[in-house]
């Protein structure tokens, strides 16, 4: 069963000879469960494609759908509402909320959905990221690890359709990085959650199931990864 | 251009919005300053003008003078205008008050302008042979001079026209002088003119052929100092000459003193919220460009030179805003000055108008006040600045020191508005620093503002409470009189004039008794207890008869006995009015000594009736008895003394018809031949109004442009902080934060900031509410009650503007692309 479709997308910027093409007419899906990540080079289309997959941004053409709904058809507010349960968006900044503790930076999805949280389910998680000592903290009062692993867990916490991964180890040093791909590994295998993750990192890209290869806005090759 | 100036400009080009607000906010605080300086000189102005038109527009006068002194004067230059008024002669008087009367020649300009004549009766001068006597002039003769009279006067030349000796030596000058008497100047007089004196109508050439004068001088520069300096040489300085600056409030030094010190005072009370603002706006595009900074700091950068580019910065804006804040300010109080013009002519009864006074010295002043002002503000962000390590840019300093504990919100706040609520009050908590400032300037306005509405508020009802204290709108007194029948017929003529709805006649005697009966122990702290004032009073029949059905008596039943108002009020050590119970124990009859011009006389009158409470028409204003009797019994009691009499006439008027009523009752007084005064209490609460909204106008005008800067102020600190916060804003809006969430975080986050703000204002504006309360029941009796209207006005300010800003601020936040706001972080 597919959980993402992508149909014909492309992002353009600029006009005539300026004309950028970020993407260009790509389409693929991902069935859930899967762990896929895209690989290229600088300017790609790589975090491009992430982004209007994660909502975050419009598309020039084309469509999206996450277990199938078309995330574009969806007005404003609603696409929100979608992302907050729906897509799990990690970035390479963590881009944590730094007024709110780590707990807090956990819950966020919940509490703006006004949802009661699980306890037993939210301390499973926790242990999981390794965090249960820093739930009082501030960001500002953590390691990098540390802090992209409260954006794993922000991004885990409503058990989204879909995880989306932008350069998650980009700016944390290789034993870091080590630990943030076990805990995407661990979610995939146990929770059957989709991953999908954007890396420069070619080891990091082998631990995926499938690999898509970016270039000049599209994707080049398509191949499951053989272990 | 140098590499300092070009950062400076292109910064303040980058930070458009804020630049622009500083700037606003400096041409508010200079317009301000400008505004203050022309409002004290055109106050000065209005008095001098005043004074002018009244009194003539000399500054110093010389009684006696020879044209030969006055071509020799020294400090010429000094001079802007100069009068010469020549002495044609005099002539003994009949009384020897004054031993001359004295002829002065005076051109038709002068009379205008100078020496201000006004006819009170007949007319001016206008032709050869033409005079005017002054008041005095008939006081001082046996036979009166009757306007349209021509008289021939045996006039002579004086040995000294004022040294008041009877043996004064002079010539008779022959043919002696014939003129007819056209008219009477009633106004007031420059000494000596204010004796019996003959104004006669002169051209300037006659003028220019006399040889003693009575000499005035305007100077171009009027203080004590340059009147002192022109008359340095004067023989008789000390007491034949007079400097008007010295004697009228509207030239006075001292007054300009105190108008201009207390403009002073607003200037730096404007200074300290400019200040406020420009110093929250140049660290504003400080934290804004830590990162440039510590880049600069890290390729070389001097301390002195990061220094001077924020002065630099400073010193832009205030070229940009200086002309802009003159202009602005200038503009302002012209509009000021014709609202106010009609108000001041009325409560000062004078053509006098408001205008715009201004040298270069006064520019000159608001030009510094305004660049002391600017770089005051720029000290501590060119200090932050300066300081900037080549790591800060690297480091968010003030992200690092933040804790959980800072950070902490009462658990109420998310149980009651849920994860908006508590973002926002945890956002407040970050950035209490950072609004210190603002919140204090906001502070500072809003009491201002409140205080001033106190202000304004218990002036009013002060006015109100003077002025009900008596319900009357004219009162008409008779001195030296008895109650007799041509009296009680005069009241009556004047309760007739038309436009007088009610009145009624107050008559009173007064005397003092022994202590007959038991004071009250406050009483007898009060007063002496051996001389207790005590008055005699009756009304006209009508309001008498009221009364004695009120105390259900008969007029029989009253004659030969009084009615004691066993009740008082006084003005408390504290000025507070408060009061009392004149007897515990009332006596049965009071002994009571009067005084008049045939000395003393004793007078028992036995007491027939009590009463405990204040008459609604009369009440004693000090501790004392008032017996009140019938007109019969007072006439026969006043008969030995009616020059302690004082007879007063109430009345109440049609609104409509109150000013020929008061014209009407002055005409009936003319013809009258004892003493009598009128008091227009309408008239006196008109102008007691008009002054408290003249004080209104300024006061409000004032504290709504200091609120202005102080709005310039909070507009910058939050819009800065809303940029901040951008990526903040994506991050929520990425994790799925709709717009009506966003829109409620910071709904929320302007109610605790206008609530933090409230906490502080109110209760200090109450505090100064209230000290205004006690400072003023010190003389006016009034109850404690808050201006509610304006903290109303006030709350509901505050939250609609921060609502407002905030709303604005967030804006692009709220509608911008969620991935270029996080790209913000990333670049």
């Amino acid at each position: 069963m597919n959980i993402l479709e992508v149909k014909n997308l492309s992002k353009h910027y600029g006009q005539g000879e300026t004309l950028v093409k970020a993407l260009d007419d790509v389409s693929f899906s991902i069935e859930k469960g899967d762990f896929v990540a895209i690989i290229g080079p600088s300017g790609s289309g790589k975090s491009t494609l992430m982004h209007l997959i994660g909502g975050v941004d419009q598309p020039t053409s084309g469509k999206v759908f996450i277990d199938g709904q078309d995330i574009y058809q969806l007005s404003e507010d609603n696409l929100a509402i979608f992302r907050r349960r729906q897509v799990g968006l990690i970035y390479q900044f963590y881009n944590l909320i730094p007024i709110l503790n780590v707990e807090e930076n956990l819950k966020l999805p919940l509490l703006l959905d006004r949802q009661k949280i699980d306890q037993g389910q939210f301390q499973s998680l926790v242990e999981q990221l390794g965090l249960t000592d820093r739930l009082n903290h501030l960001p500002n009062q953590l390691s990098g690890g540390q802090q992209q692993r409260v954006s794993i867990g922000r991004a885990l916490i409503y058990s989204p359709a879909i995880v989306l991964a932008d350069e998650p180890t980009g700016n944390l040093d290789s034993e870091a990085s080590q630990e943030i791909i076990r805990l995407l590994e661990d979610s995939n295998q146990k929770y059957n959650q989709t991953i999908v993750i954007i890396t420069h990192d070619e080891r990091i890209a082998m631990r995926a199931k499938r690999v898509l290869t970016m270039k000049d806005g599209q994707v080049v090759r398509d191949e499951r990864v053989r272990r | 251009m140098n590499i300092i100036r070009q950062l400076s400009i292109k910064s303040m080009s980058r930070n458009k919005t804020t630049t622009f607000v500083t700037i606003i906010g400096i041409i508010m605080s200079l317009a301000l300053m400008t505004g203050l300086f022309l409002f004290a000189n055109g106050l000065i102005d209005f008095f001098r003008q005043d004074v002018a038109v009244r009194d003539g527009d000399l500054h110093i006068h010389h009684q006696l003078m020879s044209a030969a002194e006055l071509e020799t004067l020294s400090h010429r230059d000094m001079l802007e205008k100069e009068v010469r008024l020549p002495y044609l002669g005099a002539y003994p008087n009949d009384s020897e008050h004054f031993v001359y009367t004295v002829l002065l020649g005076i051109q038709p300009s002068d009379m205008e302008q100078s020496v201000p004549l006004r006819a009170s009766r007949g007319r001016l001068p206008e032709a050869e042979g033409e005079a005017v006597i002054s008041q005095s002039v008939n006081s001082f003769r046996d036979e009166p001079i009757e306007i349209g009279q021509t008289i021939t006067l045996d006039i002579y030349q004086p040995s000294n026209y004022y040294i008041h000796e009877t043996d004064n030596q002079y010539e008779p000058i022959p043919g002696g002088i014939t003129l007819t008497i056209v008219g009477e100047a009633g106004n007031r007089l420059p000494y000596p003119m204010n004796g019996p004196t003959i104004f006669v109508h002169q051209t300037p050439e006659q003028v220019a052929e006399g040889e003693l004068f009575w000499a005035g001088f305007r100077l171009k520069d009027v203080s004590d100092a340059s009147i002192e300096t022109f008359t340095e040489d004067w023989e008789m300085a000390n007491w034949g000459t007079t400097s008007l600056a010295t004697y009228y409030q509207g030239v006075s030094s001292g007054l300009s003193f105190f108008v201009k010190s207390f403009a002073m005072v607003l200037v730096v009370i404007v200074a300290i919220a400019g200040i406020g603002l420009i110093q929250n706006g140049f660290l504003i595009s400080l934290s804004q460009r830590m990162q440039e900074l510590s880049i600069l700091s890290s390729v070389g950068m001097t301390r002195r030179q990061k220094w001077r580019m924020a002065v630099t910065e400073g010193g832009l804006m205030y070229l940009i805003g200086l002309p802009f804040g003159i202009l602005s300010g200038f503009l302002a109080m012209w509009i000021v000055f014709q609202v106010l013009t009609p108000m001041m002519q009325r409560l000062f009864d004078t053509p006098a108008f408001m205008r715009l006074v201004w040298d270069w010295p006064t520019l000159l002043q608001i030009g510094v006040a305004g660049l002391v002002t600017v770089l005051i503000a720029t000290i501590v962000p060119a200090l932050r600045t300066s300081h900037t390590t080549p790591l800060a840019g690297v480091k968010q300093q003030e992200e690092i020191t933040l804790t959980p504990k800072k950070l902490k919100s009462p658990g109420f706040i998310r149980k009651l508005f849920g994860m908006e609520g508590d973002l926002a009050w945890k956002n407040l908590q970050r950035n209490k620093r950072k609004y210190r400032g603002t919140l204090v300037s906001l502070i500072f306005s809003l009491v201002l503002y409140l205080s001033l509405a106190s202000l304004m508020h218990y002036s009013d009802i002060a006015n109100q409470v003077a002025m009900s204290q008596g319900r009357d709108d004219v009162i008409v007194y008779f001195y030296n009189t008895p109650f007799d029948q041509s009296v009680r017929d005069k009241a009556r003529d004047i309760f007739a004039v038309d436009g007088v709805r009610e009145g009624y006649a107050i008559n009173t005697l007064y005397g003092t008794a022994d202590n007959q009966g038991g004071l009250t122990a406050k009483t007898q702290e009060l007063i002496n207890p051996t001389e207790v004032p005590t008055d005699i009073v009756t009304f006209d029949e009508a309001t008498l008869n009221q009364l004695l059905e009120q105390w259900g008596m008969t007029r029989a039943e009253m004659s030969g006995k009084a009615v004691l108002v066993n009740h008082y009020r006084y003005q408390a050590e504290d000025r507070s009015y408060q009061q009392e119970k004149l007897y515990q124990q009332p006596p049965t009859e009071l002994t009571i000594t009067f005084w008049g011009q045939n000395g003393d006389w004793e007078q028992t009158v036995p007491i027939g009736h009590v009463v405990d409470q204040p008459l609604e028409i009369y009440d004693a204003w000090y501790p004392g008895a008032s017996l009140i009797m019938i007109p019969e019994d007072f006439e026969q009691i006043s008969a030995n003394g009616p020059e302690n009499v004082i007879i007063e006439i109430r009345l109440m008027t049609e609104p409509a018809r109150h000013v020929q009523a008061v014209e009407e009752v002055s005409e009936l007084l003319s013809q009258i031949t004892f003493s009598a005064a009128i008091n227009d209490q309408r008239a006196n609460q008109r102008s007691m109004s008009d002054l408290i909204l003249i004080a209104k106008i300024l006061f409000f005008g004032f504290a709504t442009v200091i609120a202005l800067i102080s709005l310039a102020n909070i507009y910058n600190s939050l819009m800065s902080s809303l940029q901040f916060r951008r990526q903040e804003f994506a991050m929520l809006r990425s994790v799925g934060m709709e717009e009506k969430s966003f829109r409620r975080m910071i709904r929320f986050e302007s109610y605790f900031y206008a609530l933090k703000l409230l906490i502080w204002s109110i209760p200090i504006g109450l505090g100064t509410s209230y000290l205004m309360h006690w400072y003023l029941t010190r003389v006016v009796d009034m109850a404690f009650g808050i201006p509610i209207r304006h903290f109303v006005i006030a709350t509901v300010i505050v939250i609609s503007i921060l609502l407002l800003i905030m709303n604005l601020g967030s804006r692009q936040a709220r509608k911008g692309n969620i991935l270029d706001e996080l790209k913000l972080h990333v670049s």
